[in-house]
């Protein structure tokens, strides 16, 4: 195994780890009830998300 | 095939091997004890699969809770539960291993008393049966792997639309999702690789971008129910858009990345 398979293997191990910790955080937190219902404010939702900058494609 | 049948199948073989490993374990404790061999009894694989096999049913009986409630955590955090699965499948699989190289293979093994001699497997058998524990082992593997395709099914067992206070909880999170994801691809992009920005804006960007827009689509209907006081007839097409998003997001990381 050459060096640049065991690179290309590292960077998509971080890559699942990081998209498979971040579902896991937000089924941990619906799982949980953390999220209190009368704290939701759904515009402010839409606004915080589209203030988001697009990546570039 | 789509990941949640990759996932459905993964479990079912991670769940073979692990039935497979844990029977093994039980003949050879059995053929141990016939044969009064308990020198070496004590192996990684005994304590790997006893302390797994003990978080894994006291968590699924749900015994774990008082204590990590007192803790503040909660429930079981998922990862946790899947690391334990994990040891316990490799466990397993060590068992298989060890159980086989024990009975059949290892050369100039002393036979028990009341065993008769086992003659030295041909290479050709040798290797068909150390298949068995490195197929156990890349079964555990790929379960852990593709044990992300069966949380989309996991979520949507979750009551994320029936009542509006269900769908703002899970509002709530799905924002926080999509903004940590939309940091994590501009951190990531910004500070990566050419081979890497090229395999983001490829792979990844477009589908982080349209999971966005998904979730906006899903808060603005979350806005229409609570204005109307009407649940929106599509909140679970909604939902279901953005999971099966999330899967694509899982499959692009299939596709390759830059180094």
């Amino acid at each position: 195994m050459n060096q640049d398979t065991v690179k290309k293997i590292m960077w998509l191990y971080e890559v699942l780890s990081f998209f498979i910790g971040s579902i896991m955080t937000l089924v941990g937190k619906l799982k949980s009830g953390e999220i209190k219902p009368e704290d939701v404010n759904s515009r402010a939702i839409i606004a915080q998300l589209e203030a988001l900058p697009d990546l570039p494609e | 095939m789509g990941l949640d049948v990759l996932g459905k199948v993964a479990t079912v073989a991670g769940a073979s091997a692990l039935v497979a490993g844990v029977l093994s374990t039980i003949i050879e404790m059995i053929v141990q004890v016939i044969n009064k061999n308990t020198s070496d009894k004590i192996k990684p694989w005994y304590i790997a699969i006893a302390v797994s096999a003990a978080v894994c049913f006291a968590s699924k009986a749900g015994l774990l809770n008082p204590i990590l409630q007192a803790m503040a955590i909660g429930t079981m955090p998922s990862q946790l539960d899947m690391g334990f699965t994990a040891l316990l499948l490799s466990g397993g699989s060590g068992f298989t291993h060890d159980f086989f190289v024990k009975l059949k293979l290892r050369p100039g093994a002393e036979p028990a008393a009341q065993v008769p001699p086992v003659e030295p497997l041909k290479p050709a058998g040798r290797i068909r049966i150390l298949m068995i524990p490195i197929l156990a082992g890349v079964f555990a593997a790929l379960y852990l792997l593709t044990g992300c395709a069966t949380i989309p099914s996991l979520a949507k067992s979750l009551p994320g639309t029936i009542t509006i206070e269900n769908a703002q909880r899970t509002e709530q999170a799905l924002g926080d999702w999509v903004t940590s994801l939309n940091g994590w691809a501009w951190d990531t992009y910004t500070k990566g690789s050419p081979e890497k920005q090229l395999w983001l804006k490829t792979n990844v960007n477009p589908v982080i971008n349209k999971i966005k827009r998904a979730v906006v689509t899903y808060s603005s209907a979350v806005i229409v129910w609570e204005d109307t006081g009407q649940r929106p007839q599509n909140m679970d097409t909604l939902y279901s858009d953005v999971l099966t998003l999330y899967s694509d997001l899982m499959a692009a990381t299939g596709k390759g990345g830059g180094s």
